[in-house]
């Protein structure tokens, strides 16, 4: 692919946040742990990054006690999403020990305050800690069916996103009527772990379907984003096994008969950016001094002077990646670095789509369309919709 | 009229921005949106500038149905509760947030977290108001569907909230150690972590709404307050009276337990413009239609084929469950009392069956001039009807500004509410909830 053709294929960057950053050394400064309790402090993150031109931040979350503990992030984005905009916010919210009819809702909810930049990041609770915190048992904590288990929630949220239609409020005063009922459907979801009656209690979302994003490059992970995903977030080995990892989800699309547009798909990028490589080389040092988990894993990274990073994530997009999801490793220098060191040097290589313009979505500056309801035009008949066999 | 008591006492003030009832005038022109943020911004920001106490918000499971039919005559729609309260926290600075989410299609160690955020996120404004559902309608939308023996509700209720506490309490501060957490009783089985360190409340302030005998109880053992729907000064005081006798058989001085009724203000240059008003509003409330849905959730039965302009139905009750309404809490104690209360009412007031709902049903509203608001209101509270009140607008969200505009600075000079928030303030500031309640075993 030439230059020319890269500058117009949309290509995006996402910042991921989570504790102090992603090296584990980023969490040696106390003031550093505190700020995972300062909400202020993920307020300015997620400024930064869109002052950055990231299309949009995650914010990592666990059932369970993980790395130093947690906000809610639901809770945060919807706290944060009134200080920001044009940037999509991305909570994970897991989908084992929780309620779909929730869950749906509570990103549902997301996308009205920000006004159409609601994203979820869809995870599975594996662990015998989430299971005891919710204290009903759980014999198959297998990968597998965890996953299968999160496409019938994507699934069942899908429909219940749809079972308001767009026009449902009609505020009738000749007939005395606020909705029209025929425009709210039941979805009759049965499935083997659950099942959901629906409609949703909350009109139909500024995006109709946030977007929905999976992370990791598991079998089951990559099922399920091509199944049901908009995003996808892959760490990778290598440029080589990007490219193989790419061409093996672009196979799969084909295999399980995906509709619609393409899975997006990021690369998960480990940052530390600096501005000369010898800076670089040093902060790599003092950070893999103090925990040296970085040299151990086998993962591409960004690691040194912003134009060697914007060269890596500009071979990223030449492989056909839709986008880059930087890490960075320490979040009180590596997100400003990002903002002032990295981004213009992105903007230079022409790597980037032209930010959202705005009054945009998150589906709108990701190239994805905003779809209908599913039930416009459908009759008030029930229709049956089965959940997929464990 | 003034108060025997030289000493004003405060008026606890909270603004409730209403989910799906009838009280909202939707066809009102000023009525805005009830799914908008903005919204609920400009609501918290009236009622912030009239140095309210709260914001109040319900919770929605399942759309209401009645006679097997989604209800369409009200507002329909709303935003899930704690991801509003989250922003609207981000749009205030004083206000406490009291949101209501039900302990039977929740678990404690989620709710645990999502008030301990919202707590954190707030600067320590949050407030649980902690409701029961049991019905299989509801459980429809939820894993377990209609599990919850009706009788258990409120033992898994106080379940629910001694377990949470046993989280909020369990990482006392970030650079402390965290407690294990084991919880083992009829409802829960639950050992593990918590990954949040205490919030500035502690523990988020703790509402109670619901009628019932249990449901006072478990006011009066766990609640710092109590959203009721007994506003009228002979209802309330019965009411009052009743509770913070519980509060105190149960351990707790009466006035850690404040009592709260949800009540209407209709606010106008003199008392007959105030009257004239509200009569309005009431009949745009109650359209016919909606008369005959609301006698049907008393009847327990089908009432269409009656003429609202009419007489009341001549046919009896429906006794034993709910058939008729699904979705929508609503407390009829005994059909038959209240059938005969209705019909006496229409005998001697020559009402018809609209106009005897209109006369029956709404909750108690204070009507005139804004001198004549405020010493009401006052002395509603200095004569032991309640601690202070709950308005619910009939539009939103500027519905409270008459209140907000007019009589706010009444209460304020007359010393009944804060001409300021103090600085650094939580919501067990505002309304003097102090330590959380003990925990109390339920047997």
């Amino acid at each position: 692919m030439t230059a020319t053709q890269s500058s117009t294929t949309p290509f995006h960057f996402g910042i991921a946040l989570k504790s102090t950053g992603y090296h584990p050394a980023s969490t040696k400064n106390e003031a550093q742990r505190q700020q995972i309790f300062e909400p202020n402090s993920w307020a300015e993150l997620t400024r930064s990054a869109q002052r950055a031109g990231a299309v949009y931040v995650t914010y990592e979350d666990s059932f369970e006690y993980q790395d130093l503990g947690q906000f809610d992030a639901s809770l945060l984005a919807a706290w944060v999403a009134p200080r920001t905009q044009n940037i999509g916010l991305i909570p994970t919210i897991t989908v084992t020990h929780t309620e779909p009819f929730h869950v749906q809702k509570n990103i549902a909810t997301l996308d009205h305050i920000s006004s159409g930049w609601a994203g979820w990041q869809v995870a599975v609770s594996d662990s015998a800690a989430a299971t005891e915190l919710l204290g009903r048992g759980r014999a198959d904590l297998d990968i597998k069916p965890l996953y299968t288990e999160a496409i019938d929630v994507v699934d069942v949220s899908r429909r219940l996103w749809d079972s308001w239609e767009d026009d449902a409020e009609i505020r009738d005063v000749a007939t005395g009527r606020f909705i029209d009922r025929n425009k709210l459907h039941y979805v009759d979801f049965v499935g083997p772990r659950f099942s959901i009656k629906g409609p949703t209690i909350t009109p139909r979302s500024p995006q109709g379907q946030p977007v929905v994003a999976f992370a990791g490059r598991d079998q089951a992970v990559l099922d399920a984003a091509v199944h049901t995903g908009d995003v996808l977030f892959v760490p990778v080995h290598n440029l080589d096994d990007a490219q193989a990892l790419l061409t093996q989800i672009r196979e799969l699309e084909t295999q399980l008969g995906r509709a619609g547009a393409p899975l997006l798909v990021h690369a998960d990028l480990p940052v530390l950016v600096t501005e000369t490589e010898a800076a670089g080389q040093h902060r790599w040092e003092e950070l893999n001094g103090i925990n040296p988990a970085w040299l151990n894993a086998d993962q591409l990274r960004g690691s040194g002077a912003a134009t060697s990073i914007a060269t890596l994530v500009a071979g990223l997009k030449s492989l056909g990646f839709n986008g880059v999801r930087l890490q960075p490793a320490d979040n009180a220098v590596d997100v400003a670095a990002v903002e002032t060191l990295l981004a213009p040097r992105l903007r230079d290589a022409e790597v980037l789509t032209q930010p959202a313009p705005q009054g945009s979505t998150l589906r709108g500056a990701l190239g994805l369309e905003r779809p209908n309801s599913r039930y416009t035009n459908a009759s008030t008949v029930e229709h049956e919709t089965q959940g997929a066999t464990v | 009229m003034t108060t025997s008591n030289p000493i004003v006492p405060q008026v606890i003030l909270g603004a409730h921005f209403p989910g799906v009832n009838h009280h909202t005038v939707w066809s009102d022109p000023n009525s805005g949106s009830h799914i908008d943020f903005d919204s609920f911004a400009r609501f918290a920001q009236i009622a912030e500038r009239g140095f309210f106490d709260f914001l109040f918000l319900a919770e929605g499971l399942r759309l209401r149905e009645q006679r097997g039919k989604i209800h369409d005559l009200d507002v329909v729609g709303r935003p899930d509760t704690l991801p509003v309260l989250a922003a609207i926290a981000s749009v205030t600075q004083h206000l406490g947030l009291v949101g209501t989410i039900n302990a039977t299609f929740n678990e404690p160690y989620e709710l645990a977290r999502q008030f301990a955020t919202l707590d954190h996120l707030s600067n320590g404004r949050a407030a649980w108001n902690v409701v029961t559902s049991s019905d299989a309608f509801t459980g429809e939308n939820f894993r377990r569907g209609g599990y919850l023996d009706p009788a258990d509700r409120y033992v898994r209720a106080a379940e629910t909230l001694n377990a949470a506490r046993a989280f909020w309490d369990s990482w006392p501060a970030q650079d402390a150690e965290a407690e294990t957490v084991q919880v083992h009783t009829s409802q829960f089985d639950i050992t593990g972590r918590f990954n949040i360190p205490q919030s500035p409340q502690g523990h988020p302030v703790i509402f109670q709404a619901g009628d019932s005998a249990a449901g006072r109880d478990f006011a009066a053992a766990n609640a710092d307050a109590v959203f009721t729907r007994h506003g009228t000064p002979e209802a309330g005081r019965a009411f009052y009276q009743d509770v913070k006798a519980r509060a105190v058989a149960a351990g707790r001085s009466p006035d850690e337990l404040k009592v709260l009724p949800g009540v209407s203000a209709v606010i106008g240059d003199t008392h007959t413009e105030a009257e004239e008003l509200a009569d309005h509003i009431q009949a745009q409330q109650i359209s016919g239609p909606t008369a005959i849905h609301l006698l049907e959730q008393i009847w327990n039965r089908d009432l269409s084929a009656y003429d609202p302009e009419g007489p009341l139905p001549d046919i009896e009750p429906e006794l034993g469950e709910t058939t008729i309404i699904r979705g929508r809490a609503r407390y009829i104690d005994d059909r038959q009392k209240t059938v005969a209360h209705l019909r006496k009412v229409a005998e001697t007031q020559q009402l018809n069956l609209r106009q005897t709902v209109i006369e029956t049903q709404a909750r108690h509203w204070y009507v005139g001039t804004p001198e004549s608001v405020a010493d009401q209101l006052i002395d509603a509270v200095a004569t032991g009807i309640c601690d202070g009140f709950i308005l619910v607008p009939h539009i939103t969200p500027t519905g409270l500004e008459p209140f907000v505009n007019k009589v706010v600075p009444i209460l304020q000079e007359r010393g009944a509410l804060r001409t300021a928030y103090p600085s650094h303030s939580t919501l067990r500031d505002l309304i003097g909830s102090a330590q959380p309640a003990q925990k109390v075993s339920i047997s």
